[in-house]
């Protein structure tokens, strides 16, 4: 089945159709919902609600763009949605507070595990990197998307770089909490 | 280590948080799509059609509106079996009348057309057609300036009223609603019949009329409310003189001429208001008598 005729599917509310779309992109989906939330079943959550949106928006979709990268688009900004409501995002993140791992060579160690190692950010830091390194952002949108400055989204970028790099890619990694004082 | 190497890092191992989420989750999905009722396809159209639909009603509430208004007339009132008869008057009886409610009572109160012989206002009573087919009676417009009248006779024997007589009073209250009209008609007899009651306050109490208060003065020169001109011509008639009797035709003699008060008569006018508003009530003194009266009177 294509994916025109998926979206047909999908705009006369065939459940097989969109069970179709669903095992598609499913994965994808819940591959940004993991990244954005902590816990997994916030993440499930997120799924559900990213499919719920659109199937029933699924007349908006006007064959601009790739129906996966509006669907994604939809899993996004419903996290965003969500992690707006309960995320405080500091204006100025201290580099005091950068709080480094005991252990040399996070590469070896996390092997590659980048789910873990973006575990390590607070809320505010990580969804601005995901936003900014991986999603391809720019600062004001994602000030827009996250109703915060400009300024903020820099700083708290600025600290999730500092964070990884010390902790996972530094040669000379402290092994305490009190590093840099 | 650059920031580009980092981004590079991360985003080229981000397909690894990728992960089916599994069926159980789209049963839940499912379950949750029928709970929510499905949406109309076109949303536009559904708009169209509320925006639609809610003009057509507001058409119609203004147009209703508008109907109302204009059917505004008078409801049908039965005003018949109210009238009583009375010798010589017309039975309006199962008459149907197009009046206003707020002349109900007064059309109530007026009292019935007199016409001569006792016959019916035409188009009022039923008509025998044929075969003794009795046809219903055709409506009686009844004209309310047309009440108001003097082709209607007001009767003030019918008028129910309570008079009471304290010492010096008498106290009329009347518990029918009389129009201005009437009232004035009804205190004016009351003052007439109080007339020679010299000093007397006549109180009159209607409903919807200001209390009517008016003391007797003069009972002799028959006044009250009631202005009294003499009418200088007919003013009195000299029943017989003396001279007359006798063919004396040398010269009146003084005080032989005599007339009877009683044949005075009377033109009564309404009180006439002043500039200031005042009443009314005075006592408009006959005329000095002519020559020929004094010449008499000697």
């Amino acid at each position: 089945m294509s994916e025109q005729q998926l979206i047909s599917g999908c705009i006369r509310q065939d459940r097989r159709s969109q069970q179709q779309v669903y095992t598609i992109y499913g994965a994808k989906v819940l591959g940004i919902c993991k990244r954005y939330m902590k816990d997994r079943e916030r993440a499930e959550e997120m799924v559900m609600n990213t499919f719920l949106q659109a199937f029933g928006k699924i007349t908006q979709y006007k064959n601009e763009g790739s129906f996966e990268g509006w669907i994604l688009r939809i899993a996004v900004n419903c996290c965003l949605m969500e992690l707006r409501k309960k995320t405080t995002f500091d204006v100025e993140v201290p580099h005091d507070n950068i709080q480094l791992p005991a252990n040399d060579g996070a590469d070896a160690f996390f092997n590659d595990d980048i789910e873990a190692m973006l575990k390590i950010l607070p809320d505010g830091a990580r969804i601005v990197f995901n936003l900014y390194a991986i999603e391809g952002y720019k600062h004001h949108e994602i000030a827009e998307q996250l109703g915060i400055s400009e300024g903020t989204s820099k700083s708290q970028l600025h600290y999730a770089k500092e964070k990884l790099k010390k902790t996972f890619f530094s040669t000379n990694t402290p092994k305490t909490a009190s590093h840099g004082r | 280590m650059e920031d580009k190497e980092l981004f590079d890092f991360f985003k080229s191992r981000s397909q690894a948080f990728n992960e089916a989420p599994g069926n159980a989750l789209w049963t839940k999905i499912e379950a949750q799509m029928l709970l929510e009722p499905a949406k109309p396809l076109n949303e536009k159209a559904t708009l169209f059609t509320k925006k639609l639909f809610l003009f057509i009603a507001a058409v119609a509430i203004i147009a209703a509106v508008f109907f109302m208004l204009s059917q505004k007339e008078v409801p049908v009132v039965i005003i018949n079996k109210e009238i009583k008869t009375a010798p010589g008057q017309v039975v309006y009886e199962n008459d149907t009348v197009k009046k206003k409610a707020a002349q109900k009572q007064y059309i109530n109160f007026a009292p019935k057309k007199v016409e001569k012989g006792r016959t019916a206002v035409a188009g009022t009573a039923p008509k025998v057609i044929e075969d003794g087919i009795i046809s219903p009676p055709a409506f009686a417009k009844i004209d309310s300036k047309r009440l108001d009248k003097d082709t209607i006779k007001f009767d003030l024997n019918t008028v129910k009223m309570t008079t009471q007589t304290p010492p010096g009073r008498v106290i009329v209250s009347v518990k029918d609603k009389l129009s201005e009209s009437q009232f004035r008609l009804l205190t004016q007899k009351i003052v007439a019949e109080h007339k020679n009651e010299d000093g007397t306050l006549i109180v009159v109490k209607a409903a919807g009329h200001k209390l009517f208060r008016q003391i007797i003065k003069n009972a002799e020169l028959n006044v009250a409310p009631i202005h009294l001109a003499i009418d200088s011509v007919k003013r009195f008639q000299p029943i017989k003189t003396s001279l007359q009797d006798s063919n004396v035709t040398g010269g009146l003699k003084a005080g032989s001429i005599t007339f009877k008060v009683d044949t005075l008569k009377l033109n009564t006018t309404r009180p006439s208001k002043t500039k200031n508003g005042t009443n009314n009530g005075k006592i408009i003194k006959p005329k000095k008598p002519t020559e020929t009266e004094e010449i008499l009177n000697l």
